[in-house]
């Protein structure tokens, strides 16, 4: 006779920040612990934990709040005998940060399984949300897969959709696609558990990489078109951030559109079209509206 | 043994009474290593499950001899305690439904059926030494449903006419009910 009630046990790694300067609420492992999923451990890149601006990691929170030992590990194999000792069914790793060696992925018995959000094998790499912006696409995905030695190079379990509207920003796409992921795990892990689910490899002849993105990016380039710098704006926000001098004052741009016409605070691109400004940071103030930055700054322009 | 050597309805052996095991032999010790050994590989097929027990017919040995896990709570203790010649010798109050109970012959069907609460079960451990069990609440239920097999007794023969009984498990391991009429009343792997 079987007992059930009993779930399986999981490790998770990561701490679904799937983008720079993004924070997030961890749908995905609260949905683990909610759906009675067995969360034995939390697994983090030990760089997360000595981040220059300590910045609080979310994930701590719900470990707290549910007992859940964290390891910061400074090699994943100097945790094999720990992980292995708690003889999970699985892992279940968003944005980790890291390649994870292949005998790590052989602790468990189905693997370790890895959300990436993007349509794969579309943008493998560390900038799959920014990259989606930056590319004006109109659609992007969430991809549930078997993790490999490869990064993101893995067979996919599922995917799931999204439709972009071309006016969202990095932060409001990340939490986006971290919803998405959470709904599409939740119904497809217990079929991937059951071997119900078989991960079909990816087409590699259509693989694409995207490139990480530095500090340098964010320095807008007037060369460019209009349209292409509106995306930098929407996927540099928070960070590299897209950083410019208007006359004597340096801003950071936080929303803007484009033009064809010349208006109040607009610069001109590669392309003859004007990047208007609507909202901006300068150097050391407060985000602002393009009308109270004109207010204060109009006679240093 | 795997998971497939486990016989499921419509096996008509599953109906059979097994018969008492007289001596204790490498025999019997091979049988309950195989009982061991398909269960616990039927297990790791379910994600929502753990196999508590196992009677000998449903690797098809008409012996009664059954397994009991250790734990049932934990899916990595997978120590079982055999118990051979099991019988109840007392029951204590009137059949309740404990929990909805399942079976790894019956595939699919989850029912609630009504069982003693407690009960007292003689048996033989692996040594040939008669041991007394008092049991109640799951672990009643779970020797209920155990001795039964070893007397060609599957749990739906008790809720046959009780449509409101039956369940299946969704793929998020909650119980779900089933429709008898569709499911169930003339379903020929279930009662032929």
């Amino acid at each position: 006779m079987p007992h059930f009630g009993t779930k399986a046990r999981l490790i998770f790694f990561g701490n679904e920040r799937i983008a720079t300067a993004t924070t997030t609420t961890n749908p995905i492992l609260k949905m683990l612990i909610d759906e009675g999923y067995d969360v034995a451990a939390i697994v983090l890149h030990h760089t997360f934990a000595i981040s220059r601006n300590q910045r609080e990691l979310e994930v701590l929170n719900l470990a707290n709040a549910y007992d859940i030992p964290v390891h910061y590990p400074e090699k994943l194999s100097e945790l094999h005998d720990t992980l292995a000792a708690y003889q999970a069914d699985a892992g279940v790793l968003v944005a980790f940060g890291k390649l994870v060696p292949e005998s790590t992925i052989a602790l468990f018995p189905h693997g370790i399984i890895n959300i990436h959000p993007s349509a794969l094998p579309k943008h493998r790499g560390p900038t799959p949300v920014e990259s989606v912006i930056l590319d004006g696409s109109s659609e992007t995905a969430v991809s549930i897969m078997a993790l490999a030695r490869e990064m993101d190079a893995g067979p996919v379990y599922a995917q799931s959709p999204i439709q972009l509207t071309g006016a969202e920003s990095k932060q409001e796409l990340a939490g986006q696609l971290l919803e998405v992921s959470a709904k599409s795990l939740q119904a497809v892990l217990p079929q991937i558990l059951s071997g119900d689910c078989v991960a079909q490899p990816q087409d590699e002849d259509h693989a694409t990489y995207d490139e990480l993105i530095e500090k340098q990016d964010g320095i807008l380039d007037a060369t460019k078109p209009a349209a292409r710098l509106e995306r930098e704006v929407r996927a540099f926000l928070g960070w590299p951030g897209t950083r410019t001098s208007l006359g004597s004052v340096d801003v950071t741009i936080t929303k803007a559109h484009v033009s064809e016409i010349e208006s109040e605070l607009s610069i001109r691109c590669g392309d003859g079209n004007y990047l208007a400004i609507d909202m901006l940071k300068p150097a050391g103030k407060k985000e602002m509206p393009v009308q109270a930055f004109l207010a204060g700054y109009k006679h240093k322009l | 043994m795997k998971k497939e050597d486990i016989i499921t309805l419509p096996n008509a052996h599953l109906r059979q009474k097994s018969s008492r095991v007289h001596v204790i032999t490498d025999d019997t010790k091979k049988l309950i290593e195989d009982m061991t050994s398909a269960a616990l590989d039927w297990e790791t097929s379910r994600p929502h499950e753990i196999s508590a027990a196992l009677a000998a017919v449903q690797i098809d040995r008409l012996e009664k001899v059954i397994i009991v896990r250790a734990d049932f709570d934990d899916k990595h203790n997978t120590e079982f305690v055999p118990l051979i010649n099991p019988e109840i010798v007392k029951t204590e109050g009137e059949p309740v439904v404990i929990q909805a109970e399942g079976c790894l012959s019956v595939k699919h069907v989850y029912g609630n059926v009504p069982r003693y609460p407690k009960i007292r079960v003689k048996a033989l451990d692996i040594t040939g030494q008669e041991v007394r069990i008092k049991a109640e609440g799951f672990m009643a239920m779970l020797l209920q449903h155990e001795i039964d097999h070893t007397n060609g007794t599957v749990f739906i023969d008790h809720i046959k006419d009780s449509p409101e009984a039956f369940y299946r498990l969704d793929d998020s391991g909650e119980l779900e009910p089933l429709d008898y009429k569709e499911s169930i009343e003339n379903n020929a792997t279930l009662w032929d």
